[in-house]
C-alpha cells in the first residue's frame, strides 16, 4: 500500500482543442452577463425565472434576494429584497402570477413578495409551533399556484414537509414520517398539482399524491438512490433528474419507481472531456426543445472555469456544448426551450444568458399568447 | 504528488489504535472510528457534502441484514440462512406501525426484491423510511452474499452543522493491514468530496470507541 497522496495533478481536457470544438458542436453564445450588487465573495445559490425572463437569484452575502430583468440583449437590475435573518434556500415565482416571488430560508420562514410593490413582503407563511424552528432547505409552488410545500432539516428528530394554502399564513398541515434525514428538494409535478417528489440526506427520492387524505396513502413510491440528494429537476411529465451530493447522476420514472439512467461522477467527467473526477461537479439538467435530456457540467480545477453540456444517449453521455466564455463556478441555471437560453449564476455573484440561436443575437421576448402557458 | 500521511505514520497510528484496545479488552468490540477536522469551509455558502462509499472490509460485521424477497430469494436467502420475508409475511404486519417499527429494529439493514421494493410503502407504510432503512434494491442478477456484503461494507459520510465529522472504518479484530486499508480507502474519497481537496482538511485522527485518539494528519 502506498502513501495517501494529495493528487496534485491538474484536471485537463483528455482530447486535443480542435477535437473538442468538433465534440462539443452546440454552440450557444454569450448574450450578456451582470453580476449582483454585493457580488464581492457573494455566490449566487438560487435561480428561477418567469416566462417574461424576469430572474430571481439568492444570494449569499446578507441573505438577500435580487431580481434582474432580461431585455433585448442586456439584464438590468429590478430591485433588492431582503429580509431572511439566516440563509435563504430557495426562491420562486408563483406559476400563475410574475410579480409573485416565495422564497425560504433556514429562519423557518416563508415569505411571499410582491414585485409591483417595489418588493414588499406581502405575506409569511409559519409552522404552527412558534417556539420550535424548523429551518427550511428547500420549497416549491403547485402549478395550481396554489399550494406551497416547504422541506425542513432534522428538528428533534424530525424532518419535516409542511404546506400551506398560498392565501393563509398558517399550515394546512405536514408529513414527518417519510424522510429521516434534512429534505434538500421538494418539486412539485409541472402539471399535476397533486403529485410531489420529495428528495433527502436520506437517500431517498418519495412521490406523494397529496390529495390523499394521510401521509401513509400518499407515499405512492419511494426510490432508494443511496447516496444524499443535492437537487431534483423534472425532465417531462414522468421523468425527474437527480443530482446527488457526492455528483453523481440519475433518472427516475416517477409513475413506476424505476431507476431509468445512473451516471457516476467518473462518467460525467468523462463525458465532458476532463481528466479529474475529483474536480468535476454537476449543475443540473433539463430537456431541450429537440426532447433531448441535457446535462450541465463543470470543473472546479485546472486553469479556467470548464462549462460544458453533454446530452444523455441510452447508456452515454454525448458531447454537446462548450461554454468557453463561462468564468465561475457554476451553481445553478435556468432553460428556456423557446428560445433555447440558459442562464447560468455560481460563486463569483454572476449571471450569465446564453443563447442556442445562431448568430449572437439577442434573444426576444416572449410576446406571443400562444407561448404564455408553455414555459417548460 | 506530495504524501499527506504516509504509509509509516497510518501503520503506526493503526498500531497504536490496536494495541491500546488490547492492553484495555473491553466487554464489547470497539468500533475503530476516524474523525476529521475541515477548514475553509463555510457552510453559509458552501454546498452541503455527503457521501456513501464502499470500503474493502466490512467495518461493522454485526450488522444484520434482511431480505424482504420474491419467492426464488427467499429460498436463496433460507439456503445461506439469511434472515428474509417474503410479500405475505410483510402483509401480515398488516402496517401495524408497532410492528414496522419492531421489524425495522431487529434489523440494520433490508435488501429487496424488484417486485417487491415497490410495494413497501403499500405494504409497510413509511415505517422503514422513518427508520431510515429503506431497503436497497437486490436483482436477480446480482449475487445475495455479495450484495448484502456490499450493505455492509458500506459507509456514509455526512456533515452536520459542525466543522467536523466522524465515520467508522472498522473493529479492533481486524488486522492492521484491513484497517490500514479501509482507512486508506475513506480519507481518499473524503478528500473527492471536498472542493478543495486537501486544503479543506485541517486535521485527522483515528481512535476506537474507548481508546486514545491518533493523529494522522
Amino acid at each position: 500500500m502506498d502513501d495517501i497522496f494529495d493528487k496534485e495533478e491538474i484536471d485537463q481536457d483528455t482530447v486535443k482543442p480542435d477535437v473538442l470544438d468538433s465534440l462539443f458542436d452546440k454552440k450557444y453564445y454569450l448574450v450578456t452577463e451582470s453580476p449582483v450588487r454585493e457580488s464581492k465573495l457573494s455566490y449566487i445559490n438560487k435561480i428561477h425565472g418567469t416566462r417574461s425572463f424576469k430572474f430571481a437569484v439568492s444570494t449569499s452575502n446578507n441573505n438577500g434576494i435580487e431580481i434582474f430583468d432580461l431585455q433585448k440583449d442586456s439584464l438590468s437590475p429590478v430591485c433588492r429584497l431582503s429580509g431572511h435573518t439566516k440563509s435563504l434556500t430557495e426562491v420562486v415565482f408563483s406559476p400563475k402570477e410574475d410579480h409573485l416571488l416565495y422564497s425560504a430560508g433556514n429562519d423557518g420562514l416563508l415569505k411571499l413578495w410582491d414585485l409591483r410593490a417595489g418588493g414588499s413582503c406581502a405575506q409569511e407563511y409559519k409552522d404552527k409551533e412558534d417556539e420550535l424552528i424548523r429551518p427550511f432547505e428547500c420549497m416549491d409552488v403547485a402549478c395550481n399556484g396554489r399550494i406551497l410545500c416547504a422541506g425542513s432539516q432534522v428538528v428533534e428528530d424530525e424532518a419535516y414537509l409542511i404546506f400551506w394554502d398560498q392565501r393563509m399564513p398558517k399550515p394546512l398541515g405536514g408529513y414527518w414520517n417519510t424522510h429521516q434525514d434534512d429534505i434538500t428538494q421538494v418539486k412539485f409535478h409541472k402539471e399535476k398539482a397533486e403529485i410531489l417528489v420529495t428528495g433527502a440526506n436520506d437517500g431517498l427520492l418519495n412521490v406523494y399524491n397529496v390529495l390523499e387524505e394521510t401521509e401513509d396513502d400518499a407515499l405512492s413510491f419511494s426510490m432508494n438512490v443511496q447516496n444524499s440528494v443535492e437537487k431534483l429537476t423534472w425532465l417531462n411529465s414522468i421523468q425527474i433528474a437527480c443530482v446527488t451530493q457526492s455528483n453523481d447522476f440519475q433518472i427516475w420514472d416517477t409513475t413506476t419507481g424505476d431507476l431509468v439512467r445512473s451516471y457516476s461522477r467518473e462518467k460525467v467527467a468523462k463525458g465532458i472531456k476532463r481528466s479529474k473526477e475529483d474536480d468535476c461537479y454537476i449543475v443540473d439538467a433539463f430537456t431541450t426543445a429537440e426532447d433531448a435530456t441535457v446535462l450541465l457540467a463543470g470543473s472546479h480545477g485546472g486553469d479556467e472555469e470548464t462549462l460544458r453540456s453533454v446530452t444523455v444517449a441510452e447508456k452515454k453521455l454525448k458531447p454537446y456544448a462548450n461554454f468557453k466564455e463561462n468564468s465561475q463556478i457554476v451553481r445553478c441555471c435556468l432553460y428556456y426551450k423557446d428560445p433555447d437560453l440558459l442562464v447560468t449564476a455560481g460563486e463569483a455573484g454572476r449571471l450569465s444568458v446564453w443563447s442556442g440561436r445562431c448568430g449572437p443575437r439577442a434573444p426576444r421576448k416572449a410576446t406571443h399568447p400562444n407561448n404564455r402557458y408553455k414555459p417548460y | 504528488m506530495s504524501s499527506k500521511v504516509s504509509r509509516d505514520t497510518l501503520y503506526e497510528c493503526v498500531n497504536a489504535v490496536l494495541q491500546s484496545s488490547k492492553d484495555k479488552k473491553r466487554q464489547f468490540l470497539e468500533t475503530v472510528e476516524l474523525q476529521i477536522g475541515l477548514k475553509n469551509y463555510d457552510p453559509q455558502k458552501d454546498k452541503r457534502f455527503s457521501g456513501t462509499v464502499k470500503l474493502k472490509y466490512i467495518p461493522r460485521p454485526k450488522m444484520q441484514v434482511c431480505v424482504l424477497g420474491d419467492q426464488q430469494h427467499c429460498d436463496e436467502a433460507k439456503s445461506l440462512t439469511v434472515p428474509c420475508m417474503d410479500a405475505e409475511a410483510l402483509k401480515k404486519l398488516n402496517k401495524n406501525k408497532k410492528l414496522v417499527k419492531k421489524l425495522a429494529k431487529k434489523y440494520d439493514a433490508f435488501l429487496a426484491s424488484e417486485s417487491l421494493i415497490k410495494q413497501i410503502p403499500r405494504l409497510l407504510g413509511p415505517g422503514l423510511n422513518k427508520a431510515g432503512k429503506f431497503p436497497g434494491l437486490l436483482s436477480h442478477q446480482e449475487s445475495m452474499t455479495q450484495k448484502i456484503d456490499e450493505v455492509k461494507a458500506t459507509i456514509k459520510f455526512q456533515m452536520k452543522k459542525v466543522l467536523c465529522l466522524s465515520v467508522a472504518v472498522g473493529h479492533v479484530d481486524m488486522s492492521p493491514d484491513e484497517l490500514a486499508q479501509n482507512v486508506h480507502l475513506s480519507i481518499n474519497f473524503l478528500v473527492s468530496l471536498l472542493k478543495k481537496h486537501w486544503q479543506n482538511v485541517r486535521s485527522l485522527h483515528m481512535k476506537s470507541t474507548m481508546g486514545p485518539p491518533q493523529r494522522l494528519y
